[in-house]
């Protein structure tokens, strides 16, 4: 079984590993958006529960621009960037985050970087601990922890990934890919999860269901699923042309050093090619790595640069961009 | 007078139930009343073990009576209101879990990582689960009061 090894292989691959758990707390309907006394009792629930070892962030005081920079760095979700109610517990050293209330009562995830499923949940079941010894949950003995929605009955656990698949893409084995995923109980989306496209070959791919299994079982079905899809990505990325890539991440490397603006849209275009071509580990200036353009990826997203930069409007947004990606491909930051 | 189904707290509510013509009158608790009215399965579960069928939740007009839900508005959104709904609407809603899930059922790890006073509860709740679905009345009678103890010592 392939456990997390192999980290450079597998960080060409993975970019982000990801984990959330449902929870509500017994006697409160999951939907607390018509009541405020009752959002507000059981928010101070949660927050006596988690001690203060988080810091806590009010949605209703944040802007606009602030909550969608949260969403695009995958801290909340584009419900509870949307619903602009609730409160956000969060510990960015261990990247945990815990959204009080979003479809459910709380939504714990855990974030880590490339691929680490047994981090990430064990960081989340060390909170989960902490909270039910204060909370009751609404659980049922055939069930599992009930959830809003049904799809989520069990554990109220999906474990994902955001995988990088430009072999899989290429060769158009990526709708094979879903077909089979799907059958094993998986899904694979777009970038921002459900219902959002894939931009720059990004995916994300989790387990579908948490009832009938123990969270080990899911974790080490997840484990070994996911390390096919790494080794079916590897293999696949053997048939790419390296002569076509070296040319189009060589290109791409060009725009994003000189360019003077420069869309998101355009810019997830190039990350695609530069990103391939240092996986492929191809003669590229070593002013940049995959680690500087995947941390790029959420730097330069439009809510993020907006917030950083106070831009006005999209020209504003796309100089920033420009201007901040030009000095860290030259490697003139060290951030 | 005290409660006819718990023979612990005191009575306050009425609870009418007509079945097969006949019309019986039970005298509940508050916690008695919220726990079997809306639930058939737990209702005949405790107090008629096995005697009659009860259809509650094919009632189109049945609401839960925490989350005020009814089964169109669950139906609708695929969301389900509250905790309570899952036993409510309990029939109506096990086609749908199990399309979901097929006959898959809530699965423990031995090392799970949770508190020893929620895990000793959620292990009691199941045990009477069981001990209901047995009809071992005296068994489920015990396990209640010892998650009731439980309960109490948590809130303490």
């Amino acid at each position: 079984m392939r456990m997390e090894k192999n980290i450079d292989c597998d960080r060409s691959v993975i970019l982000t590993t990801r984990v959330r758990y449902a929870r509500n707390i017994e006697d409160y309907p999951f939907d607390l958006s018509s009541s405020q006394a009752m959002r507000s009792e059981l928010l101070e629930k949660v927050r006596i529960a988690l001690g203060n070892k988080f810091l806590a962030n009010d949605m209703s005081s944040l802007d606009a621009n602030a909550r969608l920079a949260l969403c695009e760095g995958h801290k909340i979700s584009p419900i509870f960037m949307n619903q602009a109610i609730g409160t956000l517990f969060s510990d960015e050293e261990r990247g945990i985050y815990i959204m009080v209330p979003e479809e459910d009562h709380i939504r714990l995830q855990v974030i880590g970087d490339g691929y680490c499923p047994e981090t990430v949940m064990e960081r989340a079941n060390t909170v989960l601990a902490d909270l039910s010894d204060k909370l009751r949950f609404s659980f049922n003995s055939r069930l599992g922890y009930l959830t809003r929605c049904p799809t989520n009955l069990g554990y109220g656990l999906r474990l994902s990934v955001m995988a990088f698949l430009p072999g899989l893409t290429t060769v158009g084995d990526i709708a094979r890919l879903s077909d089979s995923l799907g059958g094993l109980g998986f899904n694979l989306r777009g970038m921002y999860g459900e219902g959002t496209s894939s931009e720059g070959f990004l995916y994300q791919i989790s387990n579908r269901y948490s009832l009938g299994s123990t969270e080990n079982e899911i974790l080490l079905r997840f484990v070994e699923t996911i390390g096919r899809v790494i080794e079916a990505e590897l293999k696949a990325r053997a048939h790419i042309d390296r002569d076509l890539i070296l040319d189009t991440a060589g290109r791409a490397y060009g725009i994003m050093a000189y360019a003077g603006r420069i869309s998101y849209d355009e810019f997830l275009k190039h990350y695609a090619s530069l990103r391939l071509g240092y996986a492929l580990q191809l003669s590229l200036p070593e002013s940049c790595n995959i680690h500087t353009l995947d941390a790029l990826l959420t730097y330069l997203a439009p809510g993020q640069i907006t917030c950083r930069y106070h831009c006005k409007n999209a020209e504003d947004r796309d100089r920033a961009r420009a201007d901040r990606l030009r000095r860290e491909m030259k490697g003139e930051l060290n951030e | 007078m005290i409660c006819e189904r718990c023979k612990h707290k005191k009575a306050t509510v009425r609870y009418t139930y007509t079945v097969n013509g006949s019309t019986n009158v039970y005298s509940l608790c508050e916690d008695c009343y919220l726990a079997v009215s809306g639930s058939d399965y737990f209702f005949s579960g405790w107090l008629f073990p096995g005697s009659i069928q009860l259809n509650a939740d094919t009632n189109p007009k049945l609401k839960c009576d925490l989350c005020g839900s009814g089964f169109d508005d669950i139906a609708a959104n695929g969301k389900v209101g509250c905790a309570r709904c899952y036993r409510t609407f309990e029939k109506k809603l096990a086609p749908m879990i199990a399309r979901l899930h097929g006959d898959n059922a809530f699965k423990q790890d031995n090392c799970q990582v949770e508190s020893s006073a929620s895990m000793r509860l959620i292990e009691l709740q199941q045990q009477m689960d069981k001990a209901i679905e047995e009809e071992n009345f005296e068994l489920a009678a015990k396990l209640r009061d010892e998650i009731k103890a439980l309960n109490q010592k948590e809130g303490e």
